[in-house]
């Protein structure tokens, strides 16, 4: 195009402060380059298209921005079915039966939504461990491990709280023996129960109403914070463990090409999740039944470990201690870095390995157990 | 206290002890105290009817042989009960007040019990044995043995006695077979409208129906059935060789609904096995089979398609219109005769059919996996377009 | 993936290079185009508006409800016959028998409802005249306003 002839950009340039606008995706991390004030809009950003940056599409660094792209995804889909849901004991089942029934496309963002939920665990889940193998966790990445361990836990809280918005039988019981999970945990599981408006297990109608407001704005707010706190740490010292800062000719890629990166991320993550949607649909059973169990109703598959551990001790361990031991091994999960480099000083790397294969181990055999039990 | 007796008699008694009249059948208590208890639950007692309405004697003695004096009649001869019941209850007068038929009696008399009694047969049923001896309620009361709930048992008691009914020669199991007819348990399940003993037979009238009476007293309830039946062959045929109507394939009191799966078999006890009448059986048989079975197809689809979810409400509506012509069918079935059935059925199926061809469409995924493969089509072409642009930029700084 | 793409042909063709690029511009503004139409019709409300929690069905304009005669209204699986007595009056009844669930149907001689399986008849009323229902029918408030008829489930 003809560069003497006025734009679109030149004339909102005119009218608009573009650089604040462009500030605020760069401040996010989207950018890496502030669009330079001084000169015409065109060129300013044809400059920074063309600025060196990290790549963030290498393997295995493309699974933050997968994950990113997936909560995008996420929220834009979430966003579409909050035009129909209605979060009410008596119209929830019967507003989701008309989603997916009767709206066009309806059961389509709705499997992409479940889907993208699915895929965002496993993804931020692979993450944490490629950050404990690689031992990005040591100074000055403390952070990073800290923002990325939560975000999951975090995700874990949005897909629980999700999962019960259909208000289906499975839904229900399922949610039902998440919170007796959760409830054990000392001073977290009496939050929950406080915020929720539970009491005991029981799950009233105020408990849809706010898992509904926890689901649609608080955790999407909270995680987008925590990707922010976590991008603005990953800008400071990048995600290279031999470097102690972040710079940008790590792999010298332009803007121009992330964005074009970005671009192919975004079509093979959305044609994934349209195949999944497609080819493994999630039916809708039957409406809940607060008065009748359902037999055989698992707590969603992250917390049958934690569970499987409640069953096994509770013989001999008194419940809040179960709870303490829980809440002590999810808070030592999260603050790695400050213990495992003076673990690693006395035992050497070795230990840290076998005692992270140990929990793993202790995780998964958990897990059967609880699948059994359950 | 109402007095409600103009018969003369009575009303002597009453006037003379119309002061104490509640005191004055204390005087029976005295001796028979049970017996005042049971009468005291009596819809009698309310209606001012104390022991001496049926028992006469002089209630205000307290001397035994004088109580017992003056038109006392003990009723320990049954034979005696159904006429001193008849002094009021056919009494035209004396039941108006209460809306109440005046022809028991007379009805009564004319059947197998009455006349058994007539002919001092002390053993056959008197009013009391059916309605109670002195806790006599009405029969709508859930306690009554003549409500039509308790109706299976209070016939039972001597028709389900096998000595009693030997000496008559009377099968003493068919009291246990009603119940369980579809009657029976229509009964039990509580269907109040469903028959008991008495649609039957009679109610003071009871007689079992004549051989050519079988068809009318089923037609009363089964209309549609009697009316397809009479229309066929069967209705003049088995008149002419004067054989019972519905009772030659359903039995009398064992009425069990017959499956259709019955219907060539069934056929087969009268008729030549490869007799065309078998036949028709047969033919009947397959066709509404055919429709039970679309229609249960068509069901466990709408059951299938209600998981994914889609809408099934109309088809359940239809399957529910469908059902009714199959349910119509087994009644025309009464008819012996291919076309009518054929008729009703093929609505059915056709309805079954149309119901499982638009869920099929629906439930179809292929729809589902071409859109997929276009959709891959247009992904695969995006990542040509966007992988070569990432070479041409590559290969642009490369050159920087 | 990494064939020779559409968008980089030869430098001795810039006519059809730069064809080729709209021709990729256009293919890649699709997606655009489909997300649009994705969106749109998925905010389009759905064309059936009825719900099982629908509590209240418009049967049209009074007159299009002939005295003495009835009308078959299909809410969900269930059928319901509503009847127009006299000018003003209305009675909804639930069109299922009670006896077997067969459909019944509307008998104008008689102003009753009958059912074609074991000849069951029902009054205005919902009562059992005849035959083997045990119980009478289910009756639906039906209410006139503004000229139009209603039927309260």
């Amino acid at each position: 195009m003809n560069p003497q002839r006025k734009g679109w950009l030149d004339w909102l340039s005119e009218r608009l402060v573009l650089t604040e606008i462009f500030s605020l995706l760069v401040s996010y991390g989207f950018f890496h380059a502030e669009l330079d004030s001084s000169k015409p809009p065109r060129e300013a950003l044809a400059e920074a298209m063309a600025r060196p940056m990290p790549s963030y599409s290498a393997w295995p660094r493309v699974l933050g921005l997968a994950a990113v792209v997936l909560i995008g995804v996420e929220i834009f889909t979430g966003g579409l079915l909050t035009f129909y849901y209605s979060p009410t004991p008596e119209g929830a089942h019967a507003s989701a039966a008309t989603i997916l029934s009767e709206v066009h496309f309806g059961g389509f963002v709705h499997q992409v939504h479940y889907w993208g939920a699915q895929l965002l665990l496993a993804i931020l889940a692979l993450r944490v461990l490629r950050f404990f193998l690689q031992r990005v966790y040591r100074a000055p990445r403390e952070l990073v491990w800290v923002f990325a361990s939560l975000l999951l836990l975090v995700a874990f809280h949005a897909e629980l709280t999700g999962r019960i918005l259909p208000w289906t039988g499975t839904a229900y019981w399922s949610g039902v023996r998440a919170l007796e999970v959760v409830q054990t945990i000392p001073l977290y599981g009496g939050l929950v129960s406080f915020l929720s408006g539970t009491e005991g297990a029981v799950i009233s109608e105020l408990t849809l109403l706010r898992f509904y407001i926890f689901h649609v704005v608080l955790l999407p707010i909270a995680m987008l914070t925590l990707i922010y706190l976590h991008f603005s740490s990953i800008r400071r010292v990048g995600l290279d463990p031999s470097k102690v800062r972040a710079s940008a000719s790590d792999d010298g890629v332009t803007f121009r090409q992330h964005v074009v990166n970005l671009a192919i991320l975004l079509t093979v993550l959305v044609a994934a999740l349209v195949t999944l949607g497609v080819l493994a649909p999630r039916g809708l059973p039957a409406g809940a039944e607060p008065y009748a169990t359902l037999p055989g109703v698992h707590p969603p598959w992250y917390l049958l470990a934690p569970f499987g551990f409640f069953e096994i001790t509770a013989s001999w361990l008194p419940r809040w201690l179960a709870g303490l031991v829980l809440l002590a091994a999810t808070t030592a999960f999260v603050l790695v870095p400050f213990w495992a480099r003076s673990l690693e000083r006395r035992g050497g790397r070795l230990l840290l390995m076998v005692l992270a294969g140990v929990a793993v181990a202790v995780w998964l055999a958990l897990t059967l157990y609880g699948t059994k039990v359950a | 206290m109402g007095v409600r007796s103009p018969s003369p008699g009575r009303l002597v008694w009453l006037l003379l002890l119309a002061p104490g009249a509640a005191a004055a059948d204390e005087a029976c208590v005295l001796c028979h105290p049970a017996e005042r208890v049971l009468a005291a639950e009596s819809i009698h007692a309310s209606e001012g009817v104390g022991c001496t309405g049926c028992h006469g004697g002089d209630p205000a003695s307290r001397d035994v042989a004088a109580a017992h004096r003056g038109g006392f009649q003990s009723l320990a001869d049954r034979t005696g009960v159904p006429k001193s019941c008849a002094a009021c209850h056919a009494d035209l007068e004396q039941m108006r007040p209460y809306n109440l038929p005046v022809d028991q009696y007379a009805m009564y008399q004319t059947s197998q019990h009455g006349l058994s009694v007539a002919g001092g047969d002390e053993r056959a049923a008197v009013c009391t044995d059916c309605h109670g001896v002195h806790d006599i309620r009405a029969p709508d009361h859930p306690r009554s043995p003549a409500n039509p709930a308790n109706l299976g048992a209070t016939c039972g008691r001597c028709h389900g006695d096998r000595s009693l009914m030997e000496r008559y020669g009377h099968d003493h199991e068919l009291v246990e077979r009603y119940e369980s007819s579809v009657h029976g348990r229509a009964v039990a399940a509580g269907n109040v409208a469903a028959p008991t003993c008495v649609n039957c037979h009679g109610v003071h009238g009871a007689t079992p129906p004549g051989v050519g009476d079988v068809g009318k007293v089923c037609g009363t309830c089964h209309v549609q059935a009697r009316v397809a039946f009479l229309a066929g062959p069967h209705g003049t045929g088995l008149a002419a060789a004067n054989l019972p109507e519905c009772e030659s394939c359903h039995s009398n009191h064992a009425i069990h609904p017959l499956d259709d799966a019955d219907l060539g078999s069934l056929c087969a006890e009268c008729h030549e096995g490869d007799s065309e009448a078998v036949q028709v059986g047969l033919k009947v048989r397959a066709l509404i089979g055919a429709a039970s079975e679309e229609l249960d197809r068509a069901e466990l689809l709408t059951l299938e398609a209600e998981k994914v979810p889609l809408d099934v409400e109309d088809h359940l509506a239809r399957l529910g219109e469908a059902r009714t012509y199959v349910t119509e069918a087994q009644t025309i079935v009464h008819a012996v005769s291919v076309e009518p059935v054929e008729e009703v059925t093929r609505r059915a199926r056709s309805i079954g059919q149309e119901i499982q061809h638009e869920l099929y469409s629906e439930l179809d995924r292929t729809n589902a996996h071409i859109g997929l493969a276009i959709f891959w089509f247009y992904v695969l072409m995006t990542l040509v377009i966007l992988f070569g642009y990432r070479r041409r930029l590559g290969r642009a700084s490369g050159r920087r | 993936m990494n064939e020779p793409s559409t968008i980089d042909p030869p430098e001795s063709a810039p006519d059809r290079r730069r064809l080729l690029t709209w021709l990729a511009r256009g293919f890649l503004s699709l997606w655009g185009l489909g997300f649009a139409w994705l969106v749109t019709s998925f905010l389009k409300p759905p064309r059936s508006q009825r719900s099982l929690t629908q509590r209240v069905i418009e049967l049209g304009p009074l007159e299009s409800m002939p005295v003495g005669r009835a009308r078959m209204v299909r809410h969900g699986r269930d059928p319901v016959f509503v009847v127009r007595t006299d000018e003003s009056t209305f009675v909804g009844l639930s069109g299922v028998c009670t006896h077997l669930r067969c459909v019944l149907t509307w008998d104008e001689d008689v102003s009753a409802l009958a059912c074609p399986c074991h000849n069951g008849a029902f009054d205005l009323s919902g009562n059992v005249t005849k035959g083997p229902p045990p119980r009478p029918l289910t009756r639906y408030r039906v209410e006139t306003s503004l000229g139009k008829v209603y039927l309260h489930l």
